[in-house]
């Protein structure tokens, strides 16, 4: 109770410190506060057991915990740096009122309050990506805009339908939450149930942007701010694919699972191999990265769709893919500003021209592609296991998939950080509150890799025990 | 009420979707959007019985459905002095007649599926999916920001059919907040509406084509 | 059985009624423009000064010219032959004739349009586009609902669709027969070129759509088209009739008396919306008859399931 008051009374006050304030700054420290409170609320939820939350849940609580804080840490130096552009308010007011939806629909225990607040967080993402209010903005968000909405809609008849499917067989208690729904195992209406399952992963997959519903993804990373990509490319699929590990729990409780896997073991390969493939000759490198983002939902569908080790493989790369993608954003944010352009016709030699975001981003680029001492390289090579174990096409396209994004990433990433840069000056110098939340991103992504914690481990062990029970 | 009088409010529903599809003029189908909730509504309230919540919910359901929203695109419609023609991608009559080809397919999926005695009397399922199908269409076969609103609407105004099916199984604050992150939804719509027909001229989607894959 | 006067009456009946019906549209009309109007029997006179003319032919016509007019006297007599009205039964009556119906109108048109082909000028040709495009519109509209109406009544035959089981019919499929009302009402103000289909009384032959067929058509010819298209009009106001008044009295006088009015009922209701209404623009028709296919297929849905 007493830590209800204090979020509330935390929530206002930052809320209204940011409509008063005059200085960006001021707003940047207020949401840094509320990502340091957030952080240290995770961690509590997190050690006690004041909320009755599951592993999964526990896990992208503090995936997304990590990720804000190091964001809004960026903020801090972001936002004073960039007084050219208009005034934060609205952004800052927009990540405060998501990271407080993402929350509730992390803890939420019922089906329909979680889409409720999974809608709200992201379409409080819709004025980050309209941030530069230029032609390309107004055009990426209304295409994020209305491609979310169609799929809040869709999402919403799935959930409709799961309650018409527990009524039809007669179901006593009809109500939505999960403990009822997962308890009721086996008393749905099976035809229902996989219509529901149809519709509702339609929706909640436009916002992890799986490849036919990607169209949104590639517009609207390259034309907002680093700093937003990082959050949507990290936060806002991460807490999608919660959504959707729900959904993967219900249909596994109903005795679908098989429908289920091979629809996510398609949409998979499908994402993993559009993406290899929309990435060559593409000289946007945020493009690139909204592409790898692409590919690696795939990876996570993949390797939630072949089972055994590859849940595990799967959550483990939810993690790594949140942070990294977190870095990888916000050092081409930095390049980006440093350059003034954000292709590879401009930029060229990024590790000479601002040596250190240059270097993290060459890194991060090699940690998302799975190079062995990072976390990252564990999770994929749990995901091919499993997929081997599985079948032997379908781990044969995904290694090609791979290689071809090796191939295709490569060459772009690879040309913008060697050579010689061009004289294009920009007045931008890294500063340690530039590159400090990459830097620690990819650090902890490479202490996962070297020797996790046993208490991450533990809390990995329990979430794949929770998406596998009932299978 | 009986099935008889609930058929026929339904048949005008899908009445209104056709016409919507043949409407060449963007008030007239913002207009017929807005009947079309109101009537939905008027469905809902009546075939139960008479409570405070269930008042309440009326009330703010027509008022969102049938003033606000309507009023707020209008609004746009007229501020950003967006023309008046639809732009059609795919013609009025071929349009019309793929609606009427979903009303079909509808009732075909309808009969397949297992449903609530009280739900095969009626054609409130066939209803429900024919709505949400000609949003969609509508979505797809026009050309301009404003319209694909009004196909949301449509889509939104099926699942309003789909929910008044299922009365007590989705709490009451549920359904508030169903409404309200729709509210919000189109609210921002209306914004970027706006912002779209000063940057662009006259709100064309057609026109956001400089970001291609 | 049936005597022969009987029949002599019936046929009587119906073609003063035909002439009845138009001179009340246009006293309708006129009472609407606030003026006194033509009498009731001028469409009488006109066709009496018709058939006192000479026939002027163009070089280019053939036999096909005069079977046009031929069979618009013939075809609406035939087709009455079929319809029960008031309590009388119909004179011909078979499993499925509401399919030889439909057809004796397609026969029509068939040789309308031919007729006005057959002189070879260019605003009868477009007229002839215009008119097979509203056809074929409504032909499957017309089917639909007779359709309907053999589902409802679990009947083949028009006297058993307008029969005994009407009645119950209504009771069951109140919603569904009032589309097939509405849609009947559309064919009727299509198929006689009625306002917001079609203005007889234009003079652009542009804008002509069933009348610019009927150009090259001069004196006992154009008699012959205006009586064919009156009692046509009748035919379908006695099936809107029949559907709509479903009860009967008994007694033959009374029946005959309620029915009478109803035609002519349908005729006031006829001239008041040409009183009301514009004509549509020719692409919002092909809208509307389009919607009104579709909202027949609609109850053609509802019945079955």
């Amino acid at each position: 109770m007493i830590l209800l008051v204090l979020c509330i009374f935390v929530i206002s006050l930052s809320i209204g410190i940011i409509l008063i304030a005059k200085s960006n700054n001021l707003r940047a420290y207020t949401v840094f506060a509320v990502a340091l409170f957030h952080f240290g609320l995770s961690i509590y939820l997190l050690s006690s057991h004041v909320l009755d939350i599951d592993a999964l849940s526990k896990l992208i609580l503090i995936t997304l915990s990590i990720l804000y804080l190091g964001i809004t840490f960026h903020g801090i130096a972001y936002f004073s740096r960039c007084q050219f552009t208009n005034n934060n308010k609205i952004v800052t007011f927009s990540l405060i009122i998501f990271i407080v939806f993402a929350t509730l629909m992390i803890i939420a225990n019922d089906l329909i309050s979680m889409w409720i607040f999974l809608e709200t967080a992201s379409l409080a993402c819709t004025p980050l990506i309209y941030y530069n209010e230029n032609k390309a903005s107004i055009e990426a968000t209304w295409k994020y805009l209305f491609l979310c909405s169609i799929g809040i809609v869709l999402a919403l008849i799935g959930m409709l339908f799961i309650s018409y499917s527990a009524i039809i067989v007669g179901a006593s208690d009809t109500s939505l939450s999960f403990s009822n729904i997962l308890l009721n195992d086996k008393t749905f209406n099976q035809t229902w149930l996989k219509i529901s399952f149809v519709f509702m992963f339609i929706g909640f997959a436009t916002k992890t942007g799986l490849f036919p519903l990607h169209s949104w993804k590639a517009d609207a990373y390259s034309v907002e701010p680093g700093i937003f990509g990082a959050l949507m490319a990290g936060g806002v699929t991460s807490i999608s694919w919660l959504a959707l590990m729900r959904l993967i729990q219900i249909m596994n409780a109903a005795g679908e699972s098989t429908l289920v896997h091979s629809v996510l073991i398609f949409f998979g390969i499908i994402s993993i191999l559009f993406a290899s493939i929309s990435m060559f000759n593409q000289l946007d490198i945020k493009k690139i990265l909204a592409y790898s983002s692409i590919e690696h939902m795939g990876i996570i569908a993949l390797g939630l769709g072949v089972g055994g080790i590859g849940i595990f493989g799967a959550l483990f790369h939810i993690f790594n893919n949140a942070l990294l993608k977190g870095g990888i954003f916000i050092a081409v944010g930095n390049i980006r500003r440093a350059y003034g352009q954000k292709t590879t016709e401009f930029i060229r030699g990024a590790i000479h021209k601002i040596p250190i975001s240059g270097t993290l981003f060459l890194v991060a680029f090699l940690a998302i592609i799975g190079t062995p001492p990072f976390g990252s390289f564990f999770s994929l090579f749990a995901i091919i296991q499993g997929s081997i174990a599985h079948s032997l096409i379908i781990s044969l396209l995904f290694l090609l998939g791979l290689m071809l994004v090796f191939m295709g990433m490569g060459k772009t990433i690879f040309n913008a950080s060697k050579g010689i840069p061009q004289t294009i000056e920009t007045g931008y110098k890294d500063t340690i509150g530039m590159y400090l939340s990459p830097l620690a991103f990819l650090c902890i992504v490479l202490m996962m890799g070297l020797s996790m914690p046993d208490i991450f481990k533990k809390l990995l062990m329990d979430a794949v025990l929770v998406l596998e029970a009932n299978l | 009420m009986n099935a008889s009088t609930i058929n026929t409010i339904l048949l005008l529903v899908v009445l209104i979707n056709m016409f919507i599809m043949g409407s060449n003029r963007i008030i007239t189908a913002i207009k017929a959007v807005a009947l079309q909730g109101i009537i939905l509504a008027l469905l809902a309230f009546f075939s139960e019985e008479f409570t405070t919540k269930g008042t309440i919910l009326f009330i703010i359901i027509v008022s969102i459905k049938g003033f606000i929203i309507p009023l707020l695109l209008i609004h746009a419609t007229k501020f950003a002095n967006i023309n008046q023609e639809m732009k059609p991608l795919i013609g009025y009559m071929p349009t019309m007649f793929i609606d009427a080809l979903s009303v079909f397919l509808s009732f075909f999926i309808s009969q397949k599926l297992p449903l609530l005695p009280s739900h095969q009397e009626t054609i409130i399922v066939p209803v429900f999916f024919a709505t949400l199908m000609s949003g969609m269409i509508l979505i797809i076969a026009r050309q301009k920001a404003i319209t694909q609103v009004i196909g949301y609407l449509m889509m939104e105004n099926g699942v309003y059919i789909l929910s008044s099916m299922l009365t007590g199984s989705v709490t009451f604050l549920a359904e508030i907040g169903v409404l309200l992150d729709v509210l919000a939804g189109v609210f921002i719509m209306g914004i970027m509406l706006n912002h779209i027909s000063t940057t662009f001229e006259k709100g064309d989607v057609g026109k956001l084509t400089s970001l291609r894959e | 059985m049936f005597d022969i006067v009987h029949i002599v009456l019936t046929l009587l009946l119906f073609l003063v009624l035909s002439i009845l019906n138009m001179g009340i549209i246009i006293k309708v009309k006129a009472f609407f423009g606030g003026r006194c109007g033509a009498p009731v029997l001028q469409k009488m006179y006109d066709l009496i000064k018709l058939i006192q003319k000479s026939i002027k032919l163009s070089t280019t016509t053939s036999w096909i010219f005069f079977a046009g007019p031929l069979l618009a006297l013939i075809v609406p007599f035939f087709a009455f032959f079929f319809l029960p009205f008031a309590s009388i039964p119909p004179i011909i009556s078979f499993e499925g004739d509401f399919l030889l119906f439909v057809y004796l109108f397609g026969l029509l048109r068939f040789f309308t349009t031919s007729s006005a082909l057959d002189t070879s000028s260019s605003f009868e040709g477009m007229g002839t586009a215009r008119e097979l495009t509203f056809s074929f519109l409504i032909e499957p509209i017309l089917f639909v609902c007779l359709i309907i109406l053999a589902k409802g009544t679990s009947s083949l035959t028009l006297f058993g669709f307008f029969g005994y089981h009407i009645l119950d019919a209504w009771q069951d499929y109140s919603t569904i027969f009032g589309i097939v009302v509405v849609c009947f009402l559309v064919i009727l103000l299509v198929e006689n070129s009625r306002i917001p289909f079609d203005d007889p009384a234009t003079h652009l032959e542009l804008t002509m759509i069933h009348e610019a067929m009927v150009l090259d058509h001069s004196g006992p010819l154009l008699a012959a088209i205006l009586l064919g298209g009156a009692m046509k009009f009748t035919v379908y106001a006695v099936l809107i009739v029949d559907l709509v008044i479903p009860f009967k009295t008994g007694i033959l006088f009374y029946d005959t008396l309620i029915a009478i009015a109803g035609v002519l009922g349908v005729g006031v209701i006829v001239g008041i919306i040409e009183s009301v209404m514009a004509r549509l623009q020719l692409i919002s028709i092909k809208k509307v008859l389009l919607g009104t296919l579709i909202v027949s297929l609609f109850g053609i849905i509802l019945i079955t399931r």
